[in-house]
């Protein structure tokens, strides 16, 4: 039996807190994150992705849970498509990395099998796009499609640089985000926020003067050399691997803070155990225990990760980066529902 | 005011992006260029000391050489024509919260030679990935010139648009005048190579810790360090047990 749903979305926009805190915090973690990354970076890597990546993967999801309507009505082929596109698209690049780390598939092939997934993958964002831009409000997005194909041309020519392009850009989706959460809940901490945003640059800057020159890491550890292969070394072998990890530490730190400190205080407005906010709550009791459920069910793995990451710190990283692109995907059609 | 600026500076940048072509200049070496030969090759690979250590590994089941992978971007200078070293290098993966690690492999951003060393232009032309650019890109321009028109262009977006089609569909010409290769790199003094030229075939030498390899040796480039190393199992080794 369903019960009405009677949300109270309305913004909190009268009683905002001044953004000097906000402000300050923020440019206080990004500060020591660039310090920290800049210094140690593959330690500060495992150490972040140790006490970050299951929490913040878990509060993702609780802020999708809010941000999911009860029922779809005319967003239904929007939201098919794209949790379509979520469950395929990490099952089609796990198959990859086996069908890789096997050798079933090598050279050319293996290229040519990258650059068509990758170019389904542009397909079906352009497709969200297309969708989402045809909704009311209508939206002006038809220089998407061009942009599109030319990412697939891209995709084509050059699919590890494609790659290692989100790989850089995916953290910065973080902040895209937040903006929406910050127009719709404090609109007057946008400038600020804004402000902070400029520092980003300035302070990779700095991190890129001081660590142009540096040394190769000499970590040869297992971990180290995922962690500096995943960072573009071999990509790269003519920047400094220190400097291509401090950056992307840097940059998944600041990540990670928006969606474990920023967004559950500025875009779920409760604790994430309360599942006031959440739309799908209050079709029925059934669902509300089902998205209960699914939220502890979310923290035993939470704990699960750490227990594994405890034991086995270089395996549980392979294994959890390739389950965590699901989460890549799916702030694709979350990011596209807040425009 | 503002448009004006906006406008000068996307064709400034488009003026820089277009492309650069070198005809009729004699490559290094001078040698004339001939059908099929690509300018972009390998870049010169420079004589540099580097760290070495031969490492026993009771775990190793094979001779591996290990090269650090800055090692080779310090010998060749820069990076390689378009940032890789080609196919065989091994997967690479995207860091926290990109691809899966490995589900990208590591491949060459010029196209590489077709197989067999034929060094037909035509069919390194026509190879998969240049087919699939083409078509997306065409598709790019057609899907473009669509939206430009629906959307019903300005004038001052118009005039860049068709400047871009012009610099984009254009290139520098550099013919006639010696091209701005670097000059070849002399071989270093040291240089073993000529000293084991001399050698009979099949000469054995002696590497250190009384190491003993067979004509197979796993290459593995390494992400990290700047010391090549030699791994070597207990087998490998000369009198071991003494």
């Amino acid at each position: 039996m369903s019960t009405p749903a009677s949300l109270d979305l309305t913004p909190a926009r009268a009683s905002a807190p001044p953004a000097a805190g906000f402000v300050a915090a923020a440019l206080a973690v990004a500060a020591v994150a660039a310090l920290l990354a800049g210094w140690m970076p593959i330690t500060f890597s495992i150490v972040t992705v140790f006490l970050f990546a299951g929490p913040h993967n878990w509060l993702e999801f609780r802020y999708f849970l809010t941000r999911l309507p009860a029922r779809w009505g005319r967003l239904r082929g929007f939201f098919l498509l794209g949790f379509a596109g979520m469950f395929g698209f990490t099952a089609a690049f796990a198959c990859l990395l086996v069908l890789f780390a096997r050798g079933s598939v090598t050279g050319d092939s293996a290229q040519y099998l990258s650059s068509g997934v990758l170019s389904l993958l542009t397909l079906w964002i352009a497709a969200l796009v297309h969708l989402r831009s045809r909704q009311n409000p209508r939206r002006e997005w038809g220089w998407f499609w061009p942009v599109a194909f030319g990412l697939i041309a891209l995709a084509w020519v050059a699919p590890y640089e494609w790659q290692l392009g989100l790989v850089y850009l995916h953290p910065l989706m973080a902040f895209w985000l937040l903006d929406r959460e910050l127009r719709r809940s404090r609109p007057q901490w946008r400038g600020a926020f804004h402000g902070c945003l400029l520092c980003v640059p300035l302070l990779l800057g700095v991190l890129w003067w001081h660590l142009a020159s540096a040394p190769p890491l000499h970590d040869d550890s297992p971990v180290a050399q995922r962690i500096t292969q995943h960072a573009g070394a071999m990509a790269l072998p003519g920047v400094s691997s220190h400097l291509l990890v401090a950056t992307h530490t840097f940059l998944e730190m600041l990540h990670y803070g928006v969606w474990v400190v920023a967004i559950p205080l500025i875009g779920l407005r409760t604790a994430p155990w309360r599942l006031q906010r959440v739309p799908l709550a209050h079709r029925s009791g059934a669902w509300r225990t089902g998205v209960a459920c699914f939220l502890v069910l979310g923290l035993g793995v939470v704990l699960a990760l750490w227990a594994c990451f405890a034991i086995d710190y270089p395996v549980t990283r392979d294994v959890y980066f390739t389950v965590a692109f699901f989460h890549v995907l799916a702030e694709v059609p979350f990011l596209l529902r807040a425009l | 005011m503002k448009c004006v600026l906006i406008s000068s500076a996307a064709v400034a940048f488009l003026l820089g992006m277009a492309a650069t072509a070198f005809g009729d200049l004699a490559p290094p070496g001078g040698r004339k260029p001939g059908p099929g030969l690509r300018p972009l090759a390998l870049p010169a690979f420079k004589p540099q000391q580097v760290k070495f250590s031969v490492e026993v590994d009771e775990k190793a089941k094979e001779v591996r050489l290990l090269v650090p992978i800055q090692v080779m971007a310090a010998a060749m200078g820069a990076g390689p024509p378009g940032g890789g070293f080609g196919p065989g290098v091994g997967p690479g993966g995207p860091p926290p919260g990109g691809l899966p690690p490995g589900a990208v492999p590591r491949g060459p951003a010029v196209p590489a030679e077709p197989k067999g060393g034929g060094g037909d232009p035509a069919a390194s032309a026509l190879r998969l990935p240049t087919i699939m650019a083409g078509l997306a890109l065409t598709a790019a321009f057609a899907s473009g010139g669509l939206w430009l028109v629906r959307r019903g262009a300005g004038r001052a977006l118009l005039g860049v648009l068709v400047v871009a089609l012009f610099v984009g569909g254009a290139a520098i010409l550099w013919a006639n005048a010696r091209a701005p290769f670097p000059p070849p790199v002399p071989p270093g003094p040291g240089a073993p190579l000529p000293a084991l030229a001399d050698l009979p075939k099949g000469t054995p030498i002696k590497l250190p810790a009384n190491v003993e390899l067979n004509d197979k040796v796993t290459i593995q480039l390494l992400p990290v360090g700047d010391t090549i190393r030699l791994i070597v199992p207990k087998s490998a080794i000369k009198d071991a047990d003494k």
